[in-house]
């Protein structure tokens, strides 16, 4: 009836609760300047380019490609479905392999020794990266290969990365290769026989040390590919690789992945 | 008597003489109590779904499934390990009842198949013919048929402390008044002249009178103690709270996609960081602690939280006699030369010092001495003469023991007057007469002494001795006399007359044979000295402890046997009864006015007779509790005590009793804490109390009193120092769950967080001295002073506990960034993170780790959390040291075992970060000495705060800030 009649509007609650919540509205203001005040001084402390304390990373981990869930790699060779996703991993993993990108950002580097770039007085100066060639994986670069690196045919290629820790000098000085072998010896004969890109699975010096993300920028990591050439098909192989380095230890009890990559294969045919 | 069959057969059909204990709970039942009480059930559901989960994960084949299994055990360890400790605690405290109710088997003489034969008590029937002598219990209730010089001390069973004396005539239709029935567990009193006595057995074992009393004791059921209920109102938040978050928390997870079973775990994650494990047995100890400085102060507790109940009692309902009394009769006034003298009546008194120079006073003292039948018993010379023991009654005790104080060795001074007769008290005659020969060898006369009834006594005199000199007793002296009888009369005291006669040596000859039976000698026309008059006086510590419960907000009730005028008397001596306050009584008395027309609300003290509070309804008994300040119950039945103390209860008042007879018992075991006495209690009463006062003094309830609000301050303090850590607990969980950061602590830390690092400064917090004089203030109010209250919980959870959270976390933050891990490379990261088969996640600077590598870091981040909680702790427990003081003002180092307990906590740390840092089961990790250092500023930021707070608290008292910032 009376529409157009102000009453006043009753938006003021009980005093005791406004200030409640004025008080921790100014409380949590505050805590939440203050962690951010001592978040941003710790951050001051932290050097961009190179983490304080590297002590964890001692011992390099190794991983495989294609990235499975399980590190299981399982395929049945009729079906091009069941690996059709390893190819497409495979793939997107080795574009910035290329020869062309390659040879476009990196240098060739002279092989068989650290390519050490001393910051020479100016502080984290950008560092270049060596070349590694997508063509140096041979049958397993996956270029102009009707086999789809071998998953067409069963005789597939796994890649086999070490992690990369900023100034690590892997292999001290002295050439280092990865080995694959299967867990227990008695089954080596049905893994059959293997074939490592680059041969014997060599990893060269030049590629070391890395020198972090921000300063090395096109920094490419070595690989090393296998081909299992005659995997004895319909049943699981357990292989592991590792690096055979003077510096990197492999035999850590706890971590399983220290210098060396256990992963299972099992190729399926009709 | 009975044939030994007959017996055997009524034993048979009534079962053995003897109590039948109440009803205990079975052990098992008791333990497994302990098992299922307070977070238990929460800890027990958090272990099951760690079996859950590592099933359902064991099945799956994930690498960590072993972790739940351990931790479920770990919980599982945890409850038991805790209910085993209360149940011990609990069954310690029951021990020591057990020594109190150990009893020697009783032997009864009994007639059977016509000889005199010793059975157990526990063998006696209906019917036996049983005989009793001084110093005996009385086995069964036993109606006498034989009695000679038989006295009973009824105290236990009725609170009369005055021996009874029994014979064979029916004089009362009450079965407790009549003289011809002696009760079980009664004594027979060792009296002077053995007494015998030979009686019926009527009834046996659970129905007797006090077995009676007894089954009405457990038929009065135990109610929660208030601390109880205050640990279950706080067990309730902080489950409510568990839980709720932990709901909460399960539906976000679920509906972020994150799988079931992860949910579940997070789950398990939040109700372990939310239940504070250790706080319970903290309590338990902090609880025993101050039942052992109880006990030194001579309150032992019987059930441990009975300490608390004690400091919020508001209404104490004392027994008079021995509680507030010396519980023995002490000469109080004397009459003589138309004066009356005080005499000194306190525990420890060695001279007199009223003027003793007036001429009377040697013929009085003589008298008083050698008109006593009391004795020392042997071999006391070296104890002060008040605490040796004397065969005789109350009155002629007091007597003796009063003359040994005045003249000397009153055992010399008979010797030295010779008795040659005596007729000892009886109640016919109502005197007392001895004939002695002087000792002045020149005197040849003999002295007749004379004690008695005054009246009596005054009616046997002609004369009266005024200032060494006979003179004649006429009107205005017989006057002068029955002012002073009436005056010492109303003073609650009883009044002896004295009297002499020196008798002339011609008709009285050295050898005249005085005859007691023919009285042979003169009784009347004596020449009357003086008045004594006694008391059980108050003792000298009772004033004092009133008048602090008083302060205390405590109101203090007196409730006896006793008659008012006494009880009225002894109120006012120590206090109970204010100097100025007036009953209706003296105010109608003042005004001479009728009673009925005084108006009630004048009156603050109040003194109400059994018979009147017989007639009463509930409502007027409120009525009167709620309008008199200062009451004092006189001629009270044990029932009524019951009435007491349950009017009391309906007006919200935590009621304290104290008592010592059997017939206490229903009312110590209704009462909120029930006192026994310790020396004069019997073990009915003690089993029923809560609490026993080892020295039966009153003033002893009043350090008991502030030990049980000391405690009641100090677990407040210990639990919001409790509480404090469980938000750094648990928002790591919740961060986690939503920002899907690698964990920030484990399940397992904060286990050692709980029950390790935390548990010994909880118990420091108990040391804790007050802060301010807790006696000045009133008791707390059961229902509105809440041990754990809306503030301290809201301060200990989002003032303190978010500020330790951040400090922890920015000591988890700073690892990972160390590390290579940049905080905004953590959110979101979980998922990769806990994928056991990742094993080359990119950190900030691009070097990549293995699923170990991260794991490991992630453990150095709990210990770096873990760390930095335990820093911010110490904050937290200096802080709690106080709630209102600044801690310049309480002290730093007046409680020593704050830092014992801030030792343990760091050392605790210290071992468990470098010495098992190698564990890998427990993880932690050896921690780089900085992070150590890194949640400091906001250690001191918590000290800094809390001293503002306090500040402001006492600055601006009863503003918004005190009213929502002091728990």
């Amino acid at each position: 009836m009376c529409g157009l009649c102000l009453t006043p509007p009753n938006f003021s609650p009980p005093p005791t609760t406004a200030l409640i919540l004025f008080f921790y509205l100014v409380f949590y203001g505050f805590l939440t300047a203050l962690f951010t005040l001592t978040m941003w001084v710790m951050l001051q402390t932290v050097d961009p380019y190179i983490p304080k304390y590297q002590d964890r990373l001692s011992v390099p981990g190794m991983m495989i490609r294609p990235k499975t869930e399980a590190l299981d790699v399982t395929f049945n060779v009729s079906n091009t479905e069941t690996w059709d996703h390893y190819v497409k991993m495979l793939n997107e993993f080795l574009e910035p392999y290329n020869d062309s990108i390659q040879v476009a950002t990196n240098d060739a580097c002279r092989p068989g020794r650290y390519n050490e770039q001393p910051d020479n007085g100016v502080l984290n100066y950008p560092k270049r990266a060596c070349q590694f060639n997508r063509t140096m994986l041979g049958n397993c670069s996956g270029l102009g290969d009707p086999t789809y690196y071998g998953y067409a045919d069963g005789r597939p290629c796994i890649l086999i990365k070490m992690n990369r820790v900023i100034n690590f000098f892997a292999g001290a000085n002295q050439t280092m290769n990865v080995t694959c072998a299967t867990k227990k010896e008695e089954d080596a004969q049905k893994l059959g026989e293997m074939i490592m890109f680059p041969p014997q699975g060599h990893i060269d010096l030049m590629y070391f040390p890395y020198y972090g993300k921000k300063v090395h920028v096109n920094y490419t990591q070595p690989i090393v590919a296998v081909k299992f050439l005659s995997l004895e098909p319909n049943m699981d192989h357990n292989v592991e690789c590792k690096i055979n380095a003077v510096n990197i230890a492999t035999t850590d009890e706890r971590d399983k992945f220290a210098g060396r990559v256990a992963f299972k294969i099992r190729v399926n045919r009709d | 008597g009975l044939t030994s069959a007959r017996a055997a057969e009524i034993l048979a059909r009534d079962g053995p003489n003897a109590l039948t204990p109440p009803k205990s709970t079975p052990e098992i039942i008791k333990f497994l109590k302990q098992m299922v009480g307070g977070f238990s059930i929460l800890l027990w559901v958090g272990a099951f779904l760690c079996w859950i989960a590592f099933g359902i994960q064991l099945a799956q084949g994930v690498s960590s499934a072993f972790d739940n299994l351990y931790l479920g055990v770990v919980l599982a360890l945890v409850v038991i390990l805790t209910g085993i400790f209360a149940y011990y605690q609990e069954a310690k405290s029951t021990n020591i009842m057990a020594s109190f109710s150990k009893m020697i088997p009783q032997q009864a003489l009994v007639i059977r198949d016509a000889e005199k034969k010793e059975v157990p008590a526990e063998q006696l029937v209906v019917g036996d013919v049983v005989e009793i002598k001084g110093g005996d219990r009385i086995p069964a209730d036993i109606r006498l048929i034989f009695a000679q010089g038989c006295k009973v001390d009824n105290s236990s069973l009725t609170g009369e402390s005055e021996p009874q004396s029994r014979s064979c005539d029916f004089t009362h239709e009450n079965p407790l008044e009549t003289k011809n029935i002696a009760f079980y567990s009664t004594t027979c009193l060792e009296a002077f002249l053995p007494g015998t006595a030979t009686g019926m057995v009527i009834n046996t074992g659970d129905h007797t009178i006090i077995g009676r009393i007894a089954s009405l004791a457990s038929g009065v059921g135990n109610e929660k103690t208030p601390i109880a209920l205050e640990i279950e109102h706080f067990v309730h938040i902080v489950a409510g709270v568990a839980v709720s978050i932990g709901v909460l928390f399960f539906i976000i997870a679920v509906s972020m996609k994150y799988k079931v079973l992860d949910s579940i775990i997070f789950l398990i994650g939040i109700i372990v960081a939310n239940v504070p494990e250790g706080l319970l047995a903290t309590v338990t100890v902090s609880l025993s602690l101050t039942a052992k400085r109880m006990a030194k102060k001579n309150c032992l507790v019987k059930n441990l939280e009975a300490v608390e109940t004690l400091g919020s009692t508001s209404i104490i309902c004392s027994d008079k006699t021995g509680t507030l009394t010396q519980n023995r009769m002490t000469v109080a006034h004397l009459w003589f030369d138309n004066q009356i003298y005080s005499a000194d009546t306190s525990e420890d008194q060695t001279t007199q010092s009223f003027d003793q120079s007036s001429q009377s006073w040697p013929a009085l003292s003589k008298i008083v001495a050698l008109c006593n039948r009391a004795e020392f018993k042997p071999g006391q010379g070296n104890l002060p003469i008040m605490k040796r023991v004397v065969v005789g009654d109350a009155s002629e005790t007091a007597l003796l023991k009063f003359s040994e104080v005045v003249l000397g060795d009153v055992m010399d001074v008979r010797k030295r007057n010779r008795k040659l007769a005596e007729i000892p008290f009886n109640s016919t005659n109502k005197f007392q007469l001895s004939i002695h020969e002087t000792e002045d060898p020149n005197d040849k006369r003999f002295l007749l002494v004379m004690k008695g009834a005054p009246e009596r006594i005054l009616e046997r005199c002609s004369t009266i001795m005024i200032n060494g000199e006979e003179k004649p007793l006429d009107e205005e002296r017989a006057e002068a006399f029955q002012t002073a009888y009436m005056e010492l009369g109303g003073l609650g005291e009883r009044v002896l007359g004295f009297c002499h006669l020196y008798l002339p040596e011609d008709e009285f000859p050295d050898t005249y044979p005085f005859d007691t039976d023919s009285m042979n000698f003169p009784t009347s026309n004596l020449c009357f000295v003086g008045l004594l008059s006694m008391i059980d006086p108050p003792r000298s510590t009772v004033p004092d402890a009133v008048s602090k419960c008083r302060s205390a907000g405590i109101k203090v009730i007196m409730v006896t046997g006793d008659h008012p005028i006494t009880a009225k008397a002894i109120a006012k001596s120590v206090g109970i009864i204010s100097a100025n306050s007036e009953t209706v009584e003296d105010i109608a008395k003042r005004l001479n006015v009728p009673v009925e027309q005084v108006n009630k609300e004048d009156a603050r003290a109040a003194v109400i007779n059994g018979m009147e509070l017989k007639d009463m309804t509930a409502e007027q008994l409120d009525e009167i509790l709620i309008n008199h300040s200062e009451i004092v119950f006189a001629r009270t039945s044990p029932q009524q005590k019951l009435i007491i103390v349950e009017g009391c209860q309906r007006q919200d008042a935590v009621v304290a009793v104290t008592g010592d007879g059997v017939n206490d018992s229903p009312a110590l075991k209704k009462a909120d804490i029930g006192i026994a006495m310790g020396i004069a209690g019997s073990d009915a009463a003690k089993n029923a109390a809560d609490m026993i006062l080892l020295d039966d003094n009153f003033a002893s309830i009043v350090t008991g009193v502030e030990e049980g609000r000391l405690i009641f301050d100090n677990l407040k303090k210990t639990i919001a120092y409790t509480l404090t850590k469980n938000i750094a607990e648990l928002c790591p969980f919740l961060i986690y769950i939503i920002a899907s950061i690698p964990l920030p602590i484990g399940t397992i830390t904060i286990l050692f967080i709980d029950l390790g690092t935390d548990i010994i400064p909880s118990v420091a917090l108990a040391y804790e001295k007050a802060e301010s004089d807790i006696m000045n203030r009133r008791p707390r109010h059961k229902k509105r002073d809440r041990l754990v209250n809306e503030q301290l919980a809201v301060y200990s959870y989002l003032q303190i506990g978010i500020l330790q959270s951040i400090g922890a976390f920015l000591a988890y933050f700073t690892v990972y960034a160390e590390q290579g891990f940049l905080p905004y490379t953590l959110l979101g990261l979980r998922v990769n993170w806990e994928n056991d088969y990742n094993n080359d996640i990119e950190d900030s600077y691009g070097q990549e780790w293995t699923r170990y590598q991260r794991t490991y870091l992630q453990w150095t981040g709990y210990t770096a959390f873990f760390v930095s909680i335990t820093i911010q702790q110490v904050a937290d427990l200096i802080i709690r040291k106080t709630r209102r003081n600044s801690l310049f003002q309480q002290g730093l180092f007046r409680n020593k075992v704050i830092w014992v307990g801030i030792f343990s906590q760091i050392t605790i740390a210290l071992i468990l970060c470098y010495g098992l840092g190698s564990v890998t089961a427990l993880n932690f990790t050896p921690l780089r000495v900085q992070y150590w250092f890194v949640a400091m500023p906001y250690a001191i930021l918590i000290w800094v705060y809390d001293e503002i707070r306090k500040l402001f608290i006492r600055q601006y008292p009863g503003s918004w800030w005190d009213k929502n910032m002091y728990y």
